[in-house]
């Protein structure tokens, strides 16, 4: 922790010493690691000149609204969670909610124009050995190496979830920022809400994030050669915003296991839950799916000892084998997650 | 205002100003259905769908009225591939064969085998249209896609604000330009010219596009999102707002319905399973031999079908989507053109 005194509002914080950490009086994105010192030390106080306070603070920082309170995300939760097969129908009485958080991830979002041009090698065709009976056409095909060149415009909003191990319910989920107004904390306090400050520095994000474009460039030019010998980038940084998305993180047990569910603040989509079982689709899912793994079974085994009713006794067998294991396994399903679009 | 707003409505006048206090030229919208008929679509598509309609309740019915830039594009593609083909030739072959006395000749015959062949391929093509880039960033709405595929521009008419105040309807303003519209165009005409040269192709060396996007238009489009609930679960529903028809959908999957599907697969792995051991049967056998590969050969097929429905019987619910209604559509214009 380093005591750090807030470049906007003058507040004294001790911070983690984090690239960017929100203050939580003013809701101001400060950037610590500009204001830390090699020996860990703050290098910064009231005293300083406002043109250098300005440049420790990351202004275009951005939160999206959560549209719901956390007894609502509750409740989209427990509707949802009754749709999914095999989920206790009486999932809001015999469920019990042991934590209810909200906390406002950070992302950031930078906007590229890029411009590449290149030079490379590609796989060109040489024919060989016309075909007698098809004119026009032939047998073989060879390829050389031949140079290519070209050039690639594109446009870009690469996002950057601002979590150097980013959790896995929110690997794959595209965070809408649509709706994103400038940073308020009091929205975080009415709601009471747990800001996550960004692991990576601006300088970090936006490092990464122009990487990202690079790459994407390659990948442009990559449809046109296999290898690139030469490219020269032209890539313009036309904004960078750092926001914060809300996402409800509800803790809950039911039969004395515990589960999670995460739900999106802003749209109310279930980002992911794990699914519980009831007790009642767990004994008959269990009776029905070995009773037809074990009839399939027995079928599989009589079809190949009678030879009269051989494709019968394996296809049916195997047949019943599968819809068993089907059934069984809906009792290990991880977790859902609810269509974005 | 938001600070994201780049294209700004005045909510009096109804005007559209950039980020420059420039009024956007042009600016159009497409009205929408009322209320009530896309109420009444969204339970026709219900009725379509056999849910039983004494369970439904509507709980919401609510519009947005999305920005989009309608990008006009001309192009030019030149592209230069390798195709792949086959032709089929003959040679002589000699095989042994039984009478049905048991007595064994020797029998000469013609067996037709597949030789792959290539070709170069270098064309042209022009293609001119209108790409539709919705002007907002990581929008994410249900059904959105194919909302903007059944996007139609027939029923343009000058924006109104008096229209969109009518029904309640939400109204989002623009976060994308018109440069990033264009930018973004110009990159998926690219590649979609890119997919149509490569199309047929075994593979597409070299494609150049020469393209000219033009001034785009500024355009509210109606998005309707229905929410109702079956025995107490809630379901959603889009819909196209011009033309009032559900583009995508949730559909709940009764009880009932799933026990119907696992004794529908039940039955049909029953019955192609007594098909394919009769047809093994009658394989053996030289006279119903070609008999019994049809019989074994449909009876696989039915065994394979019984997929569809056991995973209707263990999904959470079914979806349908007007995508594949479009596609037809839009052959079937296509046709009529070329006609």
């Amino acid at each position: 922790m380093v005591e750090i005194v807030c470049p906007n509002c003058a507040a004294n914080l001790d911070v983690p010493i984090t690239p960017i950490h929100t203050c939580e009086f003013c809701g101001t994105a400060i950037q610590v690691s500009l204001m830390v010192g090699p020996d860990g030390t703050s290098i910064t106080g009231e005293e300083l000149p406002e043109e250098t306070k300005k440049n420790f603070i990351f202004n275009d920082h951005y939160i999206v609204r959560s549209n719901y309170t956390a007894s609502e995300a509750q409740s989209i939760m427990e509707d949802w969670v009754k749709k999914i097969p095999g989920a206790p129908q009486d999932f809001e009485n015999t469920a019990t909610i042991t934590k209810r958080v909200l906390k406002f991830y950070p992302i950031w979002v930078g906007e590229y124009n890029a411009s590449s041009d290149y030079r490379g090698i590609d796989n060109w065709p040489n024919f060989h050995r016309p075909a007698f009976d098809r004119p026009g056409w032939f047998e073989a095909v060879s390829y050389y190496q031949r140079e290519e060149s070209g050039n690639v415009l594109r446009e870009y909003q690469i996002p950057l979830l601002g979590l150097k191990s980013t959790p896995n319910y929110l690997k794959n989920y595209v965070v809408p920022t649509t709706g994103k107004e400038y940073f308020d904390i009091t929205h975080v306090k009415e709601l009471g809400g747990e800001i996550i400050d960004s692991n990576y520095s601006s300088e970090e994000a936006k490092r990464t994030m122009r990487l990202a474009v690079m790459n994407r460039q390659m990948s442009e030019m990559r449809k046109e050669v296999h290898t690139i010998t030469d490219r020269d980038d032209r890539v313009e940084e036309r904004d960078v915003f750092y926001i914060q998305f809300p996402v409800y993180e509800i803790d809950f047990t039911y039969n004395k296991k515990k589960y999670q569910a995460f739900i999106d603040g802003s749209t109310g989509r279930i980002i992911h839950i794990d699914v519980p079982i009831s007790r009642k689709f767990k004994l008959i899912s269990l009776i029905g799916g070995l009773g037809q793994i074990g009839v399939g079974i027995g079928l599989f085994v009589m079809g190949i000892l009678i030879p009269s009713i051989m494709i019968l006794g394996i296809a049916v067998g195997i047949g019943l084998v599968t819809y068993g294991s089907i059934l069984l396994s809906m009792n290990f399903r991880k977790g859902a997650q609810e269509k974005q679009i | 205002m938001n600070p994201e707003d780049v294209v700004q409505q005045c909510e009096w006048c109804g005007e559209a100003f950039n980020v420059d206090f420039k009024k956007v030229s042009g600016h159009k919208m497409i009205p929408t259905k009322t209320h009530l008929e896309v109420r009444s679509n969204v339970e026709e598509f219900l009725r379509k769908h056999k849910v039983d309609m004494k369970l439904v309740r509507i709980e919401e019915t609510k519009a947005v009225y999305l920005p989009f830039w309608m990008v006009p594009f001309d192009s030019y593609t030149n592209f230069y591939g390798v195709q792949q083909g086959s032709v089929t030739r003959y040679r002589t072959r000699t095989r042994t064969v039984r009478d049905s006395n048991g007595n064994t000749r020797t029998e000469t015959y013609q067996e037709a085998y597949q030789v792959p062949v290539w070709r170069p391929i270098e064309s042209e093509f022009n293609r001119s249209g209108r790409n539709s880039v919705i002007a907002r960033k990581h929008a994410a709405f249900y059904g959105f896609y194919e909302f903007v595929h059944s996007l139609s521009l027939d029923n343009l008419i000058d924006f109104d604000f008096d229209l969109v105040k009518k029904d309640n309807c939400e109204f989002i303003n623009a976060e994308v330009e018109e440069h990033e519209a264009k930018m973004n165009t110009y990159g998926a005409v690219e590649n979609q010219n890119r997919a149509q040269a490569s199309s047929g192709l075994n593979r597409l060396v070299r494609c150049d596009s020469k393209i000219t996007v033009k001034d785009p238009l500024y355009v509210h489009a109606p998005l309707w999102i229905c929410r109702y609930s079956f025995n107490d679960k809630y379901y959603k529903v889009s819909i196209a707002g011009d033309s009032g028809t559900v583009v995508k959908g949730e559909i709940p999957i009764s009880r009932k319905k799933r026990i119907i599907n696992y004794a529908i697969a039940l039955a049909v792995l029953l019955a192609g399973a007594v098909l394919g051991n009769f047809g093994f049967a009658f394989a053996a056998v030289e006279e119903t031999e070609v008999w019994g590969i049809i019989m074994m050969i449909v009876a696989i097929v039915g065994v394979g079908l019984t997929a569809i429905p056991i995973r209707l019987a263990f999904k959470m619910q079914l979806e349908k989507s007007s995508t594949k209604e479009n596609r037809k559509a839009k052959r079937l214009m296509i046709r009529m053109q070329g006609v």
